[in-house]
């Protein structure tokens, strides 16, 4: 598939069109620190300095730069796929190389972001349990009741984009007969996603990606 | 046992009070009811006629005699021996104990049910998702399992038990992991009954 890119966002990137090699490959590193530490306007005027242009255009560069990236990685671009799109944009041969060692450099780690940016629920972490019996409690006090009680770490999504993901242990227990019933219903789930039914449509749907 | 000398005297005096033995009936089966958390049998204005004062002693006993013998889990001979020592008539403590016998599974039960300990899970729900698309990257991506855990817990706000969902995901590798822990925990349990 091309990438087709917004008009603004063409003329963006037409400032580096008729820029040597090795602008480009500068342009490149602006645009990996970018990645890494965010916006650096110093640089970013010291740069405009010496190509003699406004620094907002040398900002809108990278900025185009990185966008291109992303909306690359979203859809997922094979590297033919991204140098076809490059060309079309209008790049030069010379200048599509770069552009591509670029892209596949920097591409694992962005698509490992973007994947972390969707919607995010509680996610399973680990589980561990323990084998109890009640033998007395302050109102009854001769009893024998068999509890298993579990510690479930589920990953929760964090509140922002800065924030680590935290972890948060919830304590449950259950009755041996809760527990089989719970055994037995989870693992019908996981019989169930390997069911001829669920298979083709995963299978439909990782065709329909291609 | 361990009862306490003001409860044993308080147990005494109704043991020979002049409350007839109908109403004493009454008294006792409503007692069980409200213990094992039941409607009352029997509505209460009716028992209320001449010595409000005294019905009202003579229940509030029994129900702590009940609670108290199923606290301590005592046997059918045991009460029998404590009601006779209390100058109850044989007719009033064989009623008694009659009842105790019918209701003392309930009522055990009602008894265990109070105290605090973290949810009780009593059932789970699942649903199986694929992810077609997303806002920021086109990916499919599943299965991913939406598990949902029912737990029971005491809820101060309603003044009993409340059911609270405990919502999670995983892939199929992490659910895997999931039944495997659990199914170890069962033949752990299967095989302490077996032994």
């Amino acid at each position: 598939m091309l990438l087709s890119l917004r008009n603004d966002h063409k003329e963006h990137l037409s400032l580096l069109f008729n820029q040597s090699p090795q602008v480009l490959v500068d342009f490149c590193k602006l645009a990996i620190d970018f990645l890494q530490n965010g916006p650096n306007l110093k640089l970013y005027n010291s740069a405009s300095q010496k190509l003699q242009v406004q620094p907002e255009n040398v900002q809108n560069c990278i900025y185009g730069l990185v966008n291109l990236l992303l909306e690359s990685c979203k859809h997922k671009l094979s590297d033919a796929d991204f140098r076809d799109s490059i060309l079309t944009i209008g790049f030069t041969q010379e200048q599509q190389v770069i552009l591509s060692k670029l892209y596949s450099s920097k591409r694992k780690d962005i698509t490992e972001i973007l994947s972390k940016l969707t919607v995010t629920e509680p996610h399973y972490h680990d589980l561990n349990w323990r084998f109890e019996v009640l033998v007395a409690s302050r109102s009854l006090l001769h009893q024998v009741t068999p509890i298993i009680t579990m510690d479930l770490v589920l990953t929760e999504p964090p509140n922002s984009i800065e924030q680590e993901s935290t972890q948060k242990h919830l304590l449950l227990q259950t009755d041996p007969s809760n527990l089989l019933h719970m055994t037995e219903m989870l693992e019908k789930a996981l019989i169930e996603s390997r069911s001829r039914h669920s298979r083709r449509i995963q299978h439909a749907f990782s065709n329909q990606q291609l | 046992m361990n009862i306490k000398e003001e409860l044993r005297n308080r147990v005494k005096f109704i043991g020979n009070c002049t409350v007839n033995d109908d109403i004493f009936k009454k008294l006792v089966e409503n007692g069980f009811s409200t213990l094992t958390r039941k409607p009352e049998t029997h509505s209460l204005s009716t028992l209320y006629n001449s010595k409000p004062d005294l019905i009202k002693e003579v229940y509030a006993i029994i129900m702590t005699i009940t609670a108290e013998f199923a606290r301590h889990d005592l046997s059918k001979e045991e009460i029998t021996q404590f009601l006779v020592d209390s100058n109850f008539s044989t007719n009033r403590s064989a009623l008694f104990v009659e009842l105790y016998e019918k209701n003392k599974r309930d009522l055990q039960i009602a008894l265990g049910n109070i105290g605090s300990h973290p949810p009780h899970i009593v059932d789970v729900e699942w649903k199986i998702d694929y992810i077609v698309k997303a806002s920021n990257l086109d990916r499919s991506d599943g299965p991913i399992f939406r598990i949902a855990l029912s737990t029971s817990k005491f809820d101060e706000s309603v003044k009993g038990k409340s059911v609270e969902r405990v919502y999670f995901t995983c892939n199929s590798r992490e659910l895997q992991d999931l039944v495997y822990k659990l199914k170890d925990a069962v033949r752990h349990c299967q095989r302490l009954t077996s032994e």
